[in-house]
């Protein structure tokens, strides 16, 4: 049974930098070490994370994760063309066949699979860029802002896709704005004050009171 | 649904403008720019910005720009001819060594747009006058003539109609296995096949054009051994961008740069390959154009960059990238060697032809962002 871990904080925190830097997306002065299944990792670049089996999702979805111009299928395997190629070949009848599997498990509505992915809904798109994700196999996922902008019945599916994952063993690191949404998730909360983590909270211990003291930078004994 | 839509006005525009000049031309020149002999030379003439557009295809489709390959094109020309004439090197070894002089240009402009974020157009701007000069420094201003004869046989000589008709046939039994392996993958994963005749329609109707082709080639002196060359090299790189990891990455760079790079595509290299790519192959256009003229002109492939981003828009390369295909790029690059070819015919002057060609420039561009504006608005 995999852990949700829950990140909160206010805007400009430094959630979705921690994110993006664990992810070898963003370089510059960043310190630290990374551990994964108690071994010591180092991560220079998003194509390492994906091979040490990390996903993520970014939290803005036109920016950092469609391809505008390119169909379901394309979107789908961008992250794991090595999966549907022999010798740098792309087999493109099997990628269409690999892309269907996730289309139907994750319920995402498109007229083909050869659809142009701007033509889908928000929280379709959403599931593509999930889909690219998961295509990956990811024994840890980020999850930047995951129901950002979609409607609530997408809202609601990706809430269970969630549960399913971590049920099968993956672990989540979600951020999140949206208080109902950290606190009815997670099983650990974690709070960021300025670029650092200022408070951890357990599932039973949390409310919403506790978070926004710490999002503020309010002091120990305060909490 | 929109993008389909823009696709096929691009396609349409292309060959209906490839029509409108053909009908043009014949009726100013009475008929001589259908005859066998000036459409072989306009196959031949196609070849060069031909295989100079393939290169900047990959440009163009990554979000870059190249404007160095003309001066490439001049600079490889004269390191061939100098090879051959002043040292005395034989032709493969002379071949060898200019595609990989003229790969070392790409690495030095993509070195600087990849790995220190130089803009591509002002990177490939100094490319321009770099190379430039240094084809200059080596020819010191003159023409290096004359090259072997089996050297000047890649951009002279034809094919015998035989060997025309032998490749023909081969490659109407290629096209013919395409579809059915095509047909059998489908099959294979259960998804839906279209009607056979329609499959039979299309080899009927491909295999028609290139026996077309062969038969008109034949009917002066063959098939130009450029114009093979130049198709080999379209057929290997329209492969390379429709089924290769690298052809995805590149189209999904010029797509969404940031994206690609979270997706774990390596973004810099791919972009670095690009631009060696775009140089190689103009190093290869270079060779092709002092083999034809017998001869490496310090003034050859001026401003040739012009025609071959021409020729990739008319085909329908988008320059907010991500998109376009080799097929319609060698189709473009023909509509820019009929302009050349027909206004030659007509005898109008060259001061005229340079108006016209930036013209067009201006109007392919222009019909691309219009194109845009409606499928966003």
């Amino acid at each position: 049974m995999g852990e949700i871990v829950g990140i909160s904080g206010l805007m400009g925190s430094g959630r979705t930098e921690l994110l993006m830097s664990l992810f070898g997306f963003l370089k510059g002065d960043i310190e630290g070490t990374i551990w994964l299944e108690g071994k010591e990792i180092k991560i220079s670049n998003p194509k390492d994370a994906i091979n040490y089996g990390l996903g993520i999702v970014s939290e803005d979805r036109k920016k950092y994760g469609l391809i505008h111009i390119d169909n379901v299928v394309k979107n789908t395997t961008l992250a794991s063309l090595e999966k549907v190629s022999n010798y740098g070949l792309i087999n493109g009848d099997q990628e269409i066949h690999e892309t269907n599997q996730y289309v139907r498990n994750l319920g995402i509505k498109t007229p083909t699979v050869e659809s142009i992915i701007d033509t889908l809904s928000g929280g379709n798109q959403q599931k593509v860029l999930l889909a690219r994700c998961l295509m990956t196999k990811p024994k840890v996922l980020f999850l930047d802002e995951p129901t950002r902008g979609i409607d609530v019945g997408a809202k609601y599916e990706i809430y269970t896709l969630m549960n399913q994952l971590a049920a099968r063993g993956a672990a989540i690191i979600m951020v999140s704005s949206e208080m109902p949404e950290i606190i009815g998730m997670s099983d650990r909360i974690l709070v960021m004050h300025e670029g650092k983590i200022a408070g951890k909270f357990s599932k039973d211990e949390v409310t919403q009171e506790k978070i926004m003291i710490k999002a503020a930078g309010g002091s120990k004994n305060e909490a | 649904m929109k993008l389909n839509l823009r696709n096929n006005i691009s396609a349409y525009v292309m060959l209906f403008s490839l029509f409108l000049i053909g009908i043009i031309f014949s009726i100013l020149t009475e008929g001589t720019f259908y005859s066998a002999r000036n459409i072989s030379m306009l196959a031949r003439q196609t070849t060069i910005v031909g295989i100079l557009a393939i290169g900047m295809l990959f440009v163009i489709v990554a979000g870059q720009i190249d404007l160095s390959v003309g001066s490439i094109v001049g600079l490889c020309g004269t390191i061939a001819a100098a090879l051959q004439v002043w040292n005395n090197w034989g032709t493969i070894p002379t071949i060898i060594v200019t595609i990989f002089f003229g790969m070392l240009c790409g690495i030095w402009n993509g070195y600087w747009v990849s790995y220190r974020k130089v803009p591509s157009f002002i990177v490939t701007l100094a490319g321009l006058l770099i190379f430039k000069g240094v084809n200059l420094g080596i020819s010191k201003g003159k023409s290096i003539a004359p090259l072997k004869r089996n050297f000047s046989a890649l951009g002279q000589s034809y094919t015998p109609a035989t060997i025309g008709w032998i490749l023909s046939a081969f490659a109407v039994f290629a096209v013919i296995l395409l579809f059915i392996n095509r047909r059998n993958s489908k099959i294979k994963y259960n998804f839906e096949v279209k009607p056979l005749y329609i499959d039979i329609l299309k080899i009927v109707l491909i295999s028609g054009v290139i026996l077309l082709a062969v038969g008109v080639l034949n009917n002066y002196q063959g098939i130009p051994i450029p114009v093979l060359i130049m198709l080999f090299i379209a057929i290997i790189f329209a492969f390379i961008a429709k089924n290769t990891v690298f052809g995805r990455s590149v189209y999904s760079i010029g797509g969404n740069e940031e994206a690609s790079a979270l997706a774990g595509i390596n973004t810099k290299r791919i972009t670095l390959l690009v631009f060696i790519i775009s140089s190689g192959l103009a190093a290869i256009s270079g060779i092709l154009l002092s083999a034809r003229l017998d001869a490496a002109t310090p003034a050859a492939g001026t401003s040739m960059e012009l025609d071959a981003i021409a020729a990739c828009v008319i085909g329908g390369a988008s320059f907010t990238g991500g998109i376009g295909r080799i097929p319609g790029v060698i189709i473009g690059a023909l509509v820019m060697a009929s302009l050349d070819n027909g206004m030659s015919l007509i005898n109008l002057e060259n001061y005229w032809q340079l108006i016209v060609k930036g013209i067009i420039l201006i109007l392919a561009v222009w019909v691309d962002t219009m194109s845009k504006n409606e499928s966003t608005v």
